[in-house]
């Protein structure tokens, strides 16, 4: 077969992992297949979905009600993110309910699920994508449920013609998941003359010619998100579920703090604490902070600042490896803040 | 001539069972093809015994490439086959190429072979659930409509037999056939079920 010639390609050349070369093999040869719900669990993070899979009995009927906290688990275990979760809920029982009726011999008529997820980096937009993805194919919406991230790079090419090429191979691999633009807005940067504008245009007809088994996600910047779907007239109809991702409250960022300490073994000293909440509440206001990223690096720098001070005292202790003291932070805060925790440069 | 592929993870044991097959099938002899993944080829005659003190051992990616042994089942199974035992398939080793250039050789070989008989390490099993990996092979195998052979290898190890059984409870999608390629115990089995699904029309 030829169209199965490029994939192995790219698993030799180091652009795919076994798994998604796999997954794509397995894709070429279930496209005429029917669309159902076996095995089609192991998309995505795929130790969630192990739990997943044991939870839910394999060949009996696939009951969208019953399953439902367990797939919509680990989106609820995401911290903050209320608006997003409603939303999502609404979506899930939306698609239960039409999953039932079909099961009842009513008419269930597909519904456009393209989507925009608007907010600012770090806000978690990747990661309900990621979710996003299993849940639909377990909902027998998407026949797959992988997730291909894919940014304007991937899209636009070098010379004319070659951006409708990229585009067009890119949403074949997405055929049947979930095709997740990042920085979206991105694609119309570039003026009249940019190739960004042909990327938009063959996006916008293949997603109409693959209605119905694959979701298109852009994401991006509220502000530069609406701009860009103000330029082209069909656009923003064509995504009529636009979920904003709203900034974490400083509750949020210290809940995301913890979870990260908890996930790595690490422990605050009392006083640590309040370090890092100030921290968070001064970076809170930086006008390009990056939520969760920033959270993220600021503890990962402190338990570098740890190791340095733990190395340097003798026999260090189980307790001594694994508390951060507020010093590990505040050196921090002298530190002149680096490009790598703030998000890129605003359009 | 049945191609043949013998897939798996690294180290579960494909080698090994490729040379037991033979052994069961009454070779002396085992002509092997190394086929390296940047095309050379190598041929060697061994005995059997001198095959296994060669080409298996407990660390993985022993295979880099894909060998070839061809088994000459025709007293037994009523087809000569040639096995094709390849490169373990495993996501961590990506980075280096010359086991990247085998896997793609093995995905070839996935597409291309007439039968695939899947491998795994029963030790690994989780709950009696194959991994990612795994469950990807077999889906692929199915969806491919060929020959599939599922091995449960390592059943010798403790907690392997129930890991087996737990699988069999959970998944209808194969029935897996349990062995030791080790002990050489079960491989009679699989002998029986490669002479079913091998019939000549």
């Amino acid at each position: 077969m030829q169209k199965t010639e490029p994939i192995i390609d790219q698993l030799a050349r180091g652009h795919l992992s076994v798994q998604s070369s796999l997954e794509q093999l397995r894709q070429v040869y279930r496209q005429d297949a029917p669309r159902g719900r076996t095995g089609l669990l192991r998309f995505g993070a795929p130790e969630q979905i192990e739990n997943i899979l044991a939870a839910s009995p394999q060949s009996s009927e696939f009951d969208p009600i019953a399953a439902k906290e367990t797939l919509l688990r680990p989106l609820r275990d995401l911290i903050g993110l209320r608006e997003v979760k409603k939303i999502i809920d609404e979506l899930y029982a939306y698609l239960a309910v039409q999953t039932l009726r079909r099961r009842m011999g009513l008419r269930a008529d597909g519904t456009v699920l393209h989507m925009i997820f608007a907010g600012r980096p770090g806000t978690g937009k990747t990661t309900v994508a990621r979710i996003l993805g299993p849940i639909f194919a377990t909902l027998g919406v998407l026949a797959q449920g992988h997730v291909v991230e894919v940014e304007r790079a991937d899209l636009v090419g070098e010379y004319v013609g070659h951006t409708a090429q990229k585009t067009r191979s890119l949403l074949d691999r997405a055929m049947g998941g979930v095709l997740f633009v990042d920085e979206a807005y991105a694609l119309a940067r570039g003026g009249d003359k940019d190739f960004g504008r042909e990327a938009i245009d063959t996006l916008v007809k293949g997603m109409e010619d693959r209605s119905g088994n694959l979701i298109v996600i852009l994401a991006g910047y509220e502000n530069e998100m609406s701009y860009f779907l103000s330029l082209n007239p069909g656009l923003s109809s064509r995504f009529p579920i636009q979920i904003p991702f709203p900034d974490f409250s400083e509750g949020e960022l210290l809940q995301i703090a913890s979870r990260l300490l908890d996930e790595r073994q690490y422990r605050l000293s009392s006083d640590a604490l309040s370090t890092l909440r100030q921290i968070l509440r001064h970076e809170r206001w930086g006008t390009d902070f990056g939520n969760g990223r920033t959270v993220r690096n600021v503890i990962e720098r402190a338990m570098r600042r740890q190791a340095l001070r733990v190395i340097g005292c003798t026999q260090p202790t189980r307790q001594d490896v694994m508390t951060l003291f507020a010093a590990d932070f505040r050196e921090e805060a002298e530190h002149a803040p680096m490009s790598g925790d703030r998000s890129p440069q605003r359009w | 001539m049945r191609q043949c592929l013998v897939i798996g993870r690294p180290n579960v044991g494909k080698t090994l069972l490729c040379l037991r097959l033979a052994q069961a099938c009454g070779l002396k002899w085992a002509f092997i093809m190394h086929e390296l993944p940047d095309g050379a080829v190598r041929e060697r005659v061994l005995t059997i015994r001198e095959a296994m003190a060669i080409l298996v051992s407990a660390t993985r990616y022993t295979t880099v490439g894909i060998q070839t042994v061809g088994v000459g089942m025709s007293a037994s199974i009523g087809q000569r086959m040639v096995l094709h035992d390849s490169t373990g398939l495993c996501e961590d080793s990506h980075d280096d190429e010359l086991i990247r250039k085998g896997m793609a050789r093995t995905l070839t070989l996935m597409v291309q072979s007439e039968q695939i008989i899947h491998v795994v390490d029963a030790t690994t099993l989780e709950k009696g659930v194959l991994s990612a990996i795994d469950n990807l092979i077999l889906d692929v195998s199915r969806a491919r409509n060929v020959p599939y052979t599922l091995v449960f290898n390592k059943i010798d190890a403790p907690g392997a037999i129930r890991q087996t059984e737990l699988y069999r409870k959970n998944d209808r999608r194969a029935r897996p056939v349990a062995l030791s390629a080790l002990h050489g115990q079960g491989i009679d089995d699989m002998q029986r079920v490669l002479s079913r699904t091998n019939v000549v029309n």
